[in-house]
């Protein structure tokens, strides 16, 4: 890995060394007190958990005390930024508070605009980070949905077993901060041989009774998918208000042998907020991921995307859009982990920006001793609508099989030039041609969700903020 | 009126001329054929003739149906009645060939000052259409062009000439590319598509598209201009004597 990061130093060096120590010694201090603004339920859930997530949760927050927040001078973080967000404070939210707020009428119209039309979702609300049984429906035969906090007090033996397991403190700060904090969350078992056709659709919403209150949440999902199950799940990441908030969520799922996960994101949260989120996904033999993400709201949206092939067969479908706009950051990070043999991957990451906005996009495919046969294919494509838009697209490579194929590729640019003439030569206008085109790209990517109603949602969405991005 | 008339075009790219002076007019009813040699300036002028903004116009005047072409943006020249089927056609993913022509169909019937076509309407002529072109149902939802083969491309574009029904339809080297079997869909389709009140011109560097799409004129480019024309006897007498014996005759060309 990189240099072990100074403790604290979470703003980015000046010049010289003097400088760098100056700072540190500035911030030692500062840095306990750190802890408590982020995390300042940590106490009350200590107390309440059992002791081997007490003891998961302290270990964490050891391990978040060592290394703090990531800054741009570690390499996976070089191109966010997360100082701003991490230099502001952020009000609190006790549970109470969160499941008082089910009857706000703020948070009644954001779940009611959110509602699938056609899709029969059994509806899952997370307020800052909390289940709200209140405004979730009920789980469906064969799948289990618990809120973390009750299953956490009743023991869940699966838990155990599973919670921390791929999300380790080591990771990054935001990993350690969201172990050693979270106090809520869910988790969803799904019983070996289940299909479910509708989709679960986790709302996951910040939203504060005081408007002028920034809300900082630390959501934890388990996703736990029985052998030949197969499950979808739409999360979708709204709310927020006239204060900047911050959603630090992390998600571990583990897929058994022939079960499939479709996990479908749609980060849409207001634009002063920021998202950081980590996801992970453990693929056992023939089990396929397909994820996609839609990033269309927020300051600083950054997506960890981490899968295990770890069973021969397995297969991973990654693809993203990003639709960003004014002075949005969006960064998508994903590693592909080919432990096994015989596994295909595929992602495309799309990003559509407009005005300042920035994206990245970073694709690390690691391909252990041993996994022979891997195929994946990695593409980064962005358009650029105007000349201040810039993106920042690097695949990253590390072969240790002999017999494996791996290719990527990446492109960055305005609309094509033969693409506009072909649509005009047809009759449409200038500014359909350019509306048409946007839309045909983003499509491109949206096309690849599996499930139909979802699809159909997501693609709503898209044609709606597009109108506002590229009209026409 | 003639229906297109060009006078003395000249146009280049990168202030390399390529059409140097060419005359040509097409009437309603007429098929018209311009062959050439390779780099003679043929889809040049196709090209130039839809729009496309790459080529610039030197000097000289395009009129189409009493109006000045070279004053139409691309789209406006589409919904004037000028249609071109491109060499290439351009791959589009993420939208449907149904979607896009329906789109481009009611902009132009916009144009017109005709009423849209609704959603049903539409999938009827499209199909009506299709099957003309011998064109499998699949196409409906596929991405425009994309993955098509060569062959599949052009019968594409023919398809979306006989929906949009065009005044005068430029054929850019639609048989490149193409078996004996798609040549002979395609020039179905286009021979389907001859009418009094249309007129086509077919731009080819062969012949064999025109035992299909027999041509009432033949021109030969050569140079960025026409320097023979004649009947579709000069498409057989080229076929057997090559491009290089009307270098004599140059001199006398139109």
């Amino acid at each position: 890995m990189h240099q072990t990061p100074v403790p604290g130093r979470h703003r980015p060096a000046l010049t010289g060394e003097t400088i760098n120590m100056t700072v540190m010694a500035v911030e030692k201090p500062e840095h306990t007190r750190s802890l408590d603004r982020f995390m300042p339920q940590r106490h009350q859930t200590a107390t309440q958990a059992s002791s081997w997530l007490a003891a998961l949760q302290q270990a964490a927050a050891d391990r978040f005390l060592q290394v703090g927040f990531p800054t741009t001078q570690h390499e996976e973080w070089r191109l966010t930024n997360v100082t701003p967000l991490i230099e502001r404070s952020y009000g609190s939210c006790q549970r109470e508070e969160a499941l008082a707020l089910a009857h706000d009428p703020a948070v009644v119209a954001a779940l009611k605009a959110l509602e699938l039309s056609d899709a029969h979702a059994v509806r899952l609300v997370l307020i800052n980070g909390y289940f709200v049984p209140e405004l979730s429906s009920a789980a469906p035969a064969g799948v289990t949905v618990r809120g973390f906090s009750e299953v956490i007090k009743t023991g869940e033996p699966a838990i155990r077993s599973l919670l921390g397991k791929l999300a380790l403190p080591e990771h990054h700060g935001f990993v350690a901060l969201n172990a050693a904090a979270f106090s809520d969350g869910l988790f969803i078992d799904v019983t070996p041989g289940c299909t479910l056709l509708q989709p679960l659709h986790i709302i996951a919403l910040t939203h504060h009774a005081d408007h002028h209150v920034g809300v900082l949440a630390h959501p934890r999902l388990l996703v736990n998918l029985g052998h030949h199950a197969k499950l979808t799940v739409l999360t979708s990441w709204v709310g927020g208000g006239a204060a900047p908030s911050l959603t630090n969520p992390v998600m571990e799922a583990f897929v058994g042998p022939s079960a499939a996960l479709e996990l479908i994101k749609v980060v849409n949260i207001h634009d002063a907020d920021s998202h950081i989120a980590s996801d992970y996904v453990h693929l056992a033999d023939a089990a396929t991921l397909r994820s996609f993400v839609l990033n269309m709201g927020g300051a600083v949206v950054r997506n960890n995307l981490s899968t295990v092939l770890d069973g021969p067969a397995a297969e991973a479908t990654l693809n993203g859009l990003s639709l960003s706009r004014g002075r949005q950051h969006v960064d998508n990070q994903t590693m592909l982990d080919h432990a096994r043999e015989h596994c295909p991957s595929h992602e495309l990451y799309k990003s559509i920006l407009a005005d300042q906005a920035t994206g990245v996009f970073k694709g690390r495919i690691l391909v252990r001793p041993g996994a022979q046969k891997t195929d994946s294919k990695q593409t980064s494509k962005a358009i650029l609508l105007s000349d201040e838009a810039t993106m920042n697209s690097q695949p990253q490579l590390e072969i240790y099989a002999d017999d494996v194929k791996c290719t990527h590729g990446s492109t960055t640019g305005p609309l094509d030039d033969e693409q506009l003439f072909y649509l005009r030569s047809r009759g449409l206008d200038a500014t359909r041609a350019h509306a048409f085109l946007t839309y045909a790209f983003a499509a491109d990517a949206i096309n690849r969700i599996s499930h139909e109603a979802v699809r159909t949602a997501v693609n709503e969405k898209v044609v709606e903020r597009l109108h506002e991005v590229a009209p026409g | 009126m003639a229906l297109l008339e060009v006078k003395d075009l000249h146009a280049g790219v990168g202030g390399k001329e390529i059409l140097r002076g060419l005359n040509l007019t097409i009437n309603a009813g007429e098929v018209h054929a311009i062959m050439g040699p390779n780099g003679s300036g043929k889809s040049t002028l196709a090209q130039v003739l839809a729009g496309r903004e790459t080529y610039e116009v030197t000097s000289g005047s395009v009129m189409f149906d009493g109006k000045d072409l070279l004053e139409l943006a691309p789209e406006e020249r589409a919904c004037e009645g000028l249609f071109l089927a491109f060499q290439y056609p351009v791959e589009i993913p993420g939208v449907s060939t149904s979607y896009f022509l329906k789109s481009a169909l009611n902009a132009i019937r916009k144009h017109r000052g005709e009423t849209e076509l609704d959603a049903m309407d539409f999938l009827k002529l499209l199909k009506s259409k299709m099957k003309l072109l011998e064109m499998d149902q699949s196409f409906l939802g596929r991405s425009v062009n994309e993955g098509f083969s060569g062959g599949e491309k052009k019968r594409n574009e023919i398809m979306q000439m006989a929906v949009l029904n065009p005044r005068l339809a430029v054929l850019d080297e639609t048989d490149s590319g193409l078996d004996i079997d798609a040549l002979k869909i395609v020039s179905n389709g286009v021979n389907a598509l001859r009418a009094a009140d249309r007129g086509i011109l077919v731009v080819t560097h062969y012949q064999r598209l025109l035992d299909y799409i027999v041509p009432d004129f033949v021109h030969v480019l050569r140079n960025g201009r026409i320097i023979k024309s004649g009947d579709k006897n000069l498409a057989l007498e080229l076929e057997a004597r090559g491009y290089g014996w009307l270098e004599q005759e140059q001199p006398a060309a139109v």
